[in-house]
């Protein structure tokens, strides 16, 4: 009676250390998975901004137990190169985890082009999406003064006018291969009628193909995990574990800020200008 | 020994329930392939211009006295033709002198381009009178310039819209820059067959335009279906032009925009040259391939499908085909019908383009289907 209690009481502890090392092992090896969530509010128009979002892009890739990625974007878009840099880390992100696009009020121009390197687009049934087009401003003829000399007519103006509006337009023929490629036969929209720049509501994106599905922000997590193949995952705040906040970034820009900008040089924008 | 199994089974066991409870599959990453790069620029014509110099005369006054906006330096194009010509220019720049200027009997064409400020009753009246008396004026608006300039338009039956012009087929490198190649035959369209225009407004009364829009452009505000013009010419006097841009330096040289401008300095500076209107098209030739020659009466005694077809002297921009008076609205220099029953049938076609109407050519085709 004695060795079988005894047998019992070893066996009942060879169980719990069985227990606790499978907990080990899988805390080691595996983790509980995360959707993590990134919030892209606000124009893409400076260089700390682009380098935050790349920041929480790479660390959403680097971290093992992020196992999907939702981003929520609400933006008007912005610098076209900063846009394309974006894009180009989303795309890089979604080849080893999924990523799931959802836009709040506004994801048009550069911001719409980064929400199509998700695997999936959500947006609420009124908001504005598209816009897909460029936006620059000519270079202006400068007068050189006598203490200054350039090597070439285009130093400073980078190119004539007539000819960077050529440039501009192979820009926006980039942007529409991006998109075509992307949304693929989801698409309903030609080219042409892409290349009017149109701002559609979240009901007509998903109808012409724009977007998937109109859908929350949790409706986004679950697409993740569930691309993921994950169940009973946490969501992680990155912008919040990184402490990178976006409220210094205007959700709406205007004619006037491009006209602030410096404009010798030319600059092209993927960016949905507010009304005036 | 089997401690050691239990062991390993308790740990693959709560291993296994956890990978259970957190994954349920595998990623599987679509396609991240960049989309194709190799874009290439849009490739605009620039034509070397070689001028043929005319005589003209007189003197042309340039309205800088209602805040025109535009700098003197954006017309030196024009100005060197007016010049070329042995006629001269003048910038009128006090509002004062207006008036009395136009009075003056050299002056010979007056250009305004985008007036800020709106015109006087007693200017309006100037200006009236110095068309009325055989001067030429020529009226310059440009949507990226805010103007009045229907404050003088408007006095003779002309107003710019305030649009602008858009084609997003086939462009000069920017859906804005619209290419004209539909011009109805006066001294201002001499020599063209292709111009640009670089952000342009129509102008009504789109009947007098004589650069027409093809199907494809489209105006930014007018969503009606009309024949959209930047250029009017009115009474052979009254020149007016939607748009600014090509008559500065680099867009002068794209197409057929320099002769544009040197055909502006000829009127301008009263070089008249006669145009001959191109007479109407006419149906040159046309074929059936039942009796496969031109006849027009066709006997057929069972369901067949017969093809017509025209050729015209000119390029037809309208074909017209009826059958038995119905328009069977097919835009072409052809057309097959499968006759199934037995009647007779006409057929009809006539074509028509900026010059006129062809003849209309008909074929009766007697069916006895048994």
């Amino acid at each position: 009676m004695g060795i079988e209690i005894k047998n019992l009481g070893s066996n009942i502890l060879v169980i719990i250390a069985g227990i606790f090392l499978g907990v080990l092992i899988f805390n080691l090896f595996f983790e509980q998975p995360s959707v993590g969530v990134i919030k892209i509010e606000g124009s893409v128009l400076e260089n700390q901004r682009t380098q935050d979002i790349i920041s929480m892009l790479r660390y959403a890739r680097e971290v093992n137990s992020i196992k999907a990625v939702v981003l929520v974007i609400d933006s008007p878009g912005g610098e076209a190169s900063r846009c394309e840099e974006v894009y180009i880390e989303v795309l890089q992100l979604r080849r080893e985890k999924p990523v799931i696009a959802s836009i709040g009020a506004t994801g048009a121009s550069g911001a719409y082009y980064i929400a199509v390197a998700a695997n999936y687009i959500y947006a609420k049934p009124t908001s504005s999406v598209g816009s897909i087009g460029v936006t620059a401003i000519l270079p202006q003829p400068i007068t050189l003064p006598e203490d200054r000399i350039i090597t070439g007519p285009y130093k400073t103006t980078g190119k004539d006018r007539k000819q960077f509006a050529a440039t501009v337009e192979a820009v926006k023929e980039g942007f529409l291969r991006a998109v075509i490629q992307q949304r693929g036969d989801r698409l309903k929209l030609t080219k042409e009628e892409l290349s009017r720049a149109e701002l559609y509501i979240g009901i007509d994106a998903k109808r012409n193909g724009l977007v998937d599905d109109i859908g929350s922000i949790s409706q986004a997590i679950a697409k993740a995990a569930d691309l993921a193949g994950i169940a009973n995952y946490r969501t992680i705040d990155i912008n919040k574990e990184l402490n990178i906040t976006s409220t210094n970034f205007p959700l709406l820009v205007n004619e006037s800020y491009l006209n602030q900008q410096s404009n010798t040089a030319p600059v092209t924008y993927f960016l949905y200008l507010e009304p005036r | 020994m089997r401690k050691i199994y239990l062991l390993i089974l308790v740990t693959l066991i709560v291993l296994a329930v956890q990978l259970i409870y957190y994954y349920r599959g595998i990623y599987q990453p679509p396609s991240s392939a960049l989309h194709d790069l190799n874009v290439s620029l849009p490739i605009s014509k620039t034509e070397r211009y070689v001028e043929e110099i005319t005589q003209g005369s007189g003197l042309v006054l340039i309205d800088k006295a209602h805040g025109n906006q535009f700098a003197p330096h954006e017309l030196n194009t024009l100005l060197i033709r007016i010049l070329s010509r042995g006629a001269s220019f003048e910038f009128l720049s006090e509002s004062s002198a207006f008036r009395e200027k136009l009075r003056e009997a050299d002056v010979k064409a007056l250009v305004i381009i985008a007036p800020a400020d709106s015109y006087s009753k007693e200017d309006k009246k100037a200006v009236k009178d110095f068309v009325e008396r055989g001067g030429k004026l020529l009226l310059i608006a440009d949507p990226s310039r805010e103007s009045e300039i229907n404050s003088l338009a408007s006095q003779f039956k002309m107003l710019f819209w305030n649009d602008y012009l858009y084609n997003l087929r086939e462009n000069d490198g920017n859906y804005q820059y619209i290419y004209l190649t539909q011009f109805k035959p006066c001294e201002v369209t001499k020599k063209l067959e292709k111009i640009a225009f670089y952000t342009a407004c129509s102008i009504y009364p789109s009947e007098m335009g004589i650069a027409i829009a093809d199907q494809n452009t489209f105006s930014s505000r007018i969503e009606t279906p009309s024949n959209l013009t930047p250029m009017v010419f009115m009474d052979e006097k009254i020149l007016a032009i939607g748009d600014f841009t090509f008559l500065i330096e680099p867009y002068n040289s794209a197409w057929d925009n320099n002769q544009l401008i040197s055909n502006i300095a000829d009127f301008l500076t009263g070089v008249v040259e006669k145009v001959r209107s191109p007479a109407q098209p006419k149906i040159i030739s046309w074929y059936n391939n039942k009796t496969k020659d031109n006849s027009t009466y066709i006997s057929i005694s069972s369901t067949e499908a017969i093809y017509f077809n025209a050729t015209a002297d000119q390029k037809i921009d309208i074909w017209v085909w009826t059958l038995n008076d119905q328009d069977i609205n097919n835009n072409q220099d052809s057309f097959i019908y499968t006759f199934n029953q037995s009647g007779l049938f006409y057929i009809n076609v006539s074509g028509s383009n900026l010059n006129g109407r062809t003849q209309t050519v008909s074929w009766c085709v007697n069916a006895t289907i048994k």
